[in-house]
């Protein structure tokens, strides 16, 4: 490994000296994501990178990827820093490539509704852009106005309108990648349509955290713009009464864009910020989009499967509400200074044991923590713990033994945690099983020198570049999340907000 | 036996000193329709050879043995095999012990063409024994062998009050399986078969079992898209066994909506319009007078028909086909009466995908629905030109797009497949935004992007398949290092 003071030279050489950091505040800016990592965690890895790169060209992207395999740096890309699981948090420093200046829209296609854009533009800003041509995106994540293109491809997310219209991995048609070797590849012919291609390699892509490559540019389906946008809020006495809503969905022939079930606490967190949320209650949202003559009929069908279910309809303005604070979900993550998301899909039809096991859990390790879903396709329901988090507290770490305990909830009902980040990355082999290998071959044939974002798929790396330290093994890992769970049990409770409205 | 393999071969073919000077695509043709003339008797020997057994597991353990007696790891005997089958297989197996016991998986149907370089020896799985279907009765999945028909998977659904929301292009009897290794496209109008794909089961080359993807929930952010990356080559990397398929529910009204146009170009507007409109389908086939003479014997149909699928609540599904009848004016004949193909009884299924299987089937062109009526003539011509009449069969997709899938009123030999196929190909590339399915196309591609994948994959095989098992590739050279 080459010094860093040549390794800042070369950089400057690459990119110029106002697009490459070393300044601590920018580098502590970029050590974490949208969740909180409590300090102790700086034992194990070296958040804090040691450059910050902005790239604004898929060339200048390739030479700085191969300068990092020639001075040994690990690279990390990163997007708007909206991820949830540190997937693009580094575990042992490195060159940070911030790629939020590849921004530009290259082309927009209108005949095939195809928008080619570069990787850092912002889901709500490409979403913006189609709509200003008269299209829609139809997809898009729940942290839109940060979340870069290739940052919610890359945590291989599922968020607002999936229930209709997939994932990100449904509406990427073609990317440009710069692989670790510094050559650029398209990802899939251009031409083709999603249907079926040979030879197509947008799916190593999905999900990886840009472990096997960076993404620079991608191409997005888009779809008409829809005459009709019909948000609903349905009102429950609390979350466990709106249990059987995501499987009565499931099987009911209706097809909603998006569905969301608000836990009461997510509620009261946001009226202890914001005077004016709803009060905390069971709340459903689900929204239609398409012609309005069928949203109507939509409307009618759904409002009687809800009184059916013990819903209460409540007013436009509620829901529009809702709908319009879709992306902004998180303020109260002010009340404790931090917060932390964990994110788990589990069959739909298990929602009801899913929030009793979220529930039991809570109980058990005396915190308030706010359990949000939305549904993911027929069979799918992501559910979206968070917690607040004061990352100098001593007991701070105690409370990720959730995490923990919540991915195996979600193993345990045919499910599967998300992400790919320094916390969950433990996962990985007990997710993958006996195809973990092939996984891990994958890795190797992309990355054979671990140079972007190594050391969280089947290993997870440590700070410590010696043998025997440099890596921490799943079960260990798992051990010692188990550890502070047990440890959080003993440990007092922790809330921040009464259900009856206002701060504790 | 798949694209990778015959890929390596054609770039080990090339190092033949016999073949060096010869271009790409001359070879191809000679590979292809078998031009012994100009092939040497090295490579001759190598089309000419035939899987040294067929087996036809029963389980998915009896798939592994079978995977891990080529891999060494176990003996025939475990196949517990009657003494005069045992001789049979062991006597086959060990006369082709000069080179690799590869296993490979043999198609139910082919809606095409076989790939050039056939199994060499080894062992062949026919899994047409491996259909064990089985329906999630609470939630919307299913899990079927990969031998398990799509008819019967669709029925199977039905009986339990679910909908199968993919359906064949192509209305032929295929197995699920057809979809990772045949050429089997499924598809509904709002997206392609990976949508409804969850998992496979599988046996990894080293005799071991894996599950790529999820039984039963999507798989999201957890490492790469395995399942997506390898679905089109399955068969080169895993021996599959069983796949398990999201389902939806089967809606309280369904209506199959039949719309007659007098030429393409019309249905091709109409069909834009029906996609920009935001409509949700089940499915909107194409077909032209031909092919619907053939799906329905002695009905009465126009030059070119559109076949919609409706469904969804009771109160709904009228408000939309209203809609529908109004974003397809032009047409001269409504039918709305007309049963579901997909609801038809098995026999009456299976006779009809006879009749349609007939036909040759070069690939599929997948072109924006505008074009229709362009590509409709051109299709003609090259019909014209191949002296067989063109049937097509197509789906539209909600994206604004139709694949289409010309089925050839001509004997399925090598050259006629060959010299249809590739003036297909040149209709392509002259249509803007248009692409072509097809394992020649394949084959023929040498765009530098498209090379750079399929190194990357070959990288992956040789990784995963490090035991030579699953297909292996034929060694006549050795793999170059650089992509590009």
């Amino acid at each position: 490994m080459v010094s860093l003071d040549y390794s800042f030279r070369r950089l400057v050489n690459i990119l110029g000296p106002e697009r490459v950091s070393r300044s601590p505040v920018e580098r502590l800016m970029m050590s974490h994501d949208f969740s909180s990592l409590p300090k102790i965690a700086n034992l194990q890895w070296k958040t804090l990178p040691d450059f910050v790169a902005v790239p604004r060209t898929t060339e200048e992207v390739s030479r700085l990827v191969q300068f990092a395999y020639e001075a040994g740096l690990p690279l990390v890309p990163r997007g708007g820093g909206s991820g949830v699981v540190g997937g693009s948090v580094p575990n042992r420093g490195g060159i940070l490539l911030d790629l939020r200046q590849m921004d530009r829209i290259v082309r927009l296609d209108a005949d095939r509704r195809t928008l080619t854009v570069q990787a850092g533009r912002t889901w709500k800003e490409a979403a913006a852009y189609a709509a200003s041509k008269g299209l829609f995106l139809p997809a898009a994540p729940l942290g839109a106005p940060a979340s870069t293109i290739a940052g919610w491809y890359s945590t291989g997310g599922a968020g607002i309108g999936s229930a209709k219209y997939g994932s990100a991995r449904d509406l990427v048609l073609d990317m440009e990648v710069v692989l670790p070797s510094g050559e650029v590849i398209r990802t899939a012919d251009g031409t083709a349509d999603l249907a079926t291609s040979y030879a197509n390699l947008n799916p190593a892509f999905f999900g990886a955290e840009g472990t096997l490559g960076v993404i620079t540019e991608a191409t997005l389906q888009l779809s008409p713009k829809p005459e009709d946008l019909r948000p609903l809020a349905y009102s429950f006495r609390d979350l466990w009464a709106a249990r059987e809503v995501v499987p009565a969905l499931e099987a009911s022939d209706l097809e909603p864009y998006h569905v969301a079930v608000y836990d009461p606490v997510h509620l009261a967190f946001l009226k202890a910020v914001r005077a004016g949320s709803p009060d905390p209650q069971g709340l459903v949202q689900v929204v239609f989009e398409g012609p309005k003559d069928e949203g109507i009929a939509s409307e009618k069908e759904l409002d009687g499967a809800m009184a059916g279910l013990g819903g209460r309809k409540l007013g436009e303005a509620v829901a529009k509400a809702m709908w319009d604070g879709r992306f902004d979900l998180y303020p109260a993550r002010r009340l404790a200074g931090g917060l932390v998301l964990t994110e788990s899909v589990v069959p739909a039809k298990r929602f009801p044991d899913a929030l009793m096991r979220a529930g039991r859990l809570m109980r058990r390790l005396k915190m308030q923590v706010a359990v949000n879903s939305f549904l993911v396709d027929r069979s799918t329901v992501a559910i979206v713990p968070y917690f607040l988090l004061e990352e100098g507290r001593m007991s701070a770490p105690t409370a990720l033994g959730f995490v923990k305990k919540w991915g195996d909830a979600a193993f345990a009902l045919g499910g599967h945690p998300q992400g790919l980040g320094l916390l969950t990355a433990f996962n990985f082999p007990r997710m993958h099983k006996g195809a973990v290998g092939m996984y891990g071959t994958l890795k190797g044939v992309f990355d054979p020198h671990q140079t972007v974002n190594p050391g969280r798929t089947i290993e997870v790396w440590t700070r410590y570049p010696v043998p025997l330290f440099d890596h921490i093994p799943p079960e260990v890992m798992g051990i010692g999340l188990d550890l502070a769970a047990a440890v959080r049990r003993l440990a007092p409770r922790l809330a921040y907000v009464s259900l009856e409205g206002g701060k504790r | 036996m798949g694209l990778l393999v015959d890929r390596a071969f054609l770039d080990a073919a090339t190092s033949v000193p016999a073949l060096r000077e010869v271009i790409r695509d001359a070879l191809i043709e000679a590979l292809f329709t078998r031009d012994d003339r100009v092939l040497p008797p090295e490579i001759v020997a190598v089309l000419a050879r035939r899987p040294s057994v067929t087996m036809k597991p029963k389980t998915d353990v009896e798939l592994q043995k079978l995977v891990r007696i080529a891999n060494g790891q176990e003996s025939t005997v475990s196949l517990g095999l009657g003494a005069e089958d045992w001789h049979y297989v062991r006597r086959q197996l060990a006369v082709s012990k000069d080179q690799d016991i590869g296993v490979t998986v043999k198609p139910s149907v082919v809606t095409t063409h076989p790939w050039i370089v056939p199994p060499q020896g080894g062992i062949e799985v026919d899994p047409v024994d491996l259909s064990a279907i089985a329906v999630d009765p609470k939630g919307h999945q299913a899990l079927a062998g990969v031998g398990a028909r799509w008819k019967a998977l669709f029925d199977e659904a039905a009986r339990v009050g679910r909908l199968v929301p993919f359906f064949p292009l192509v209305p032929l009897d295929y197995a699920i399986g057809d979809a990772l290794y045949g050429d089997a496209v499924f598809q509904s109008y709002r997206g392609p078969f990976r949508r409804h794909l969850l998992a496979v089961r599988a046996i990894a080359s080293h005799g071991t079992r894996a599950r790529i993807g999820f039984e039963e929930v999507a798989n999201h952010g957890t490492g790469y898209d395995l399942l997506g990356l390898l679905q089109n080559s399955m068969a080169e990397f895993v021996v599959p066994a069983a796949v398990s398929v999201l389902l939806a529910p089967r809606p309280r009204s369904l209506r199959n909506l039949v719309y007659h146009f007098p030429d393409a170009a019309r249905l091709g507007e109409a069909v834009a319009r029906l996609t920009a409109s935001g409509r949700a389908l089940l499915y909107a086939n194409v077909y032209d007078g031909g092919a619907w003479a053939l799906l329905h014997p002695g009905a009465a149909g126009g030059a070119f028909i559109l076949e919609v699928g409706l469904g969804g609540a009771p109160t709904v599904v009228p408000v939309r086909e209203k809609a529908v009848d109004a974003l397809l004016a032009g047409f001269t004949a409504k039918g709305a009466d007309v049963p579901s193909p997909y609801d038809a009884e098995a026999r009456a299924y299976a006779r009809t995908a006879e009749r349609v299987g007939r036909l040759l089937f070069p690939g599929y062109l997948t072109f924006p629905a505008k074009a229709l009526g362009d590509v409709v003539a051109k299709l003609g011509t090259v019909g014209e030109v191949a002296g067989a009449k063109a049937s097509l069969f197509g789906a539209v997709r909600a994206t604004g797009t139709v694949s289409l899938a010309p089925g050839f009123d001509a004997p399925k030999e090598p050259p006629k497949v060959y010299s249809v196929s590739r003036q297909v190909w040149e209709l392509a590339r002259a249509t803007p935004g248009a692409s072509y399915l097809s394992r020649l196309a394949e084959l023929w591609s040498e765009d530098r992007m498209y090379r750079g994948r399929i190194v990357l994959l070959e990288r992956l095989k040789e990784e995963i398949d490090s035991a030579r098992v699953v297909e292996p590739t034929v060694p006549l050279a050795g793999p170059s290092g650089r992509l590009f």
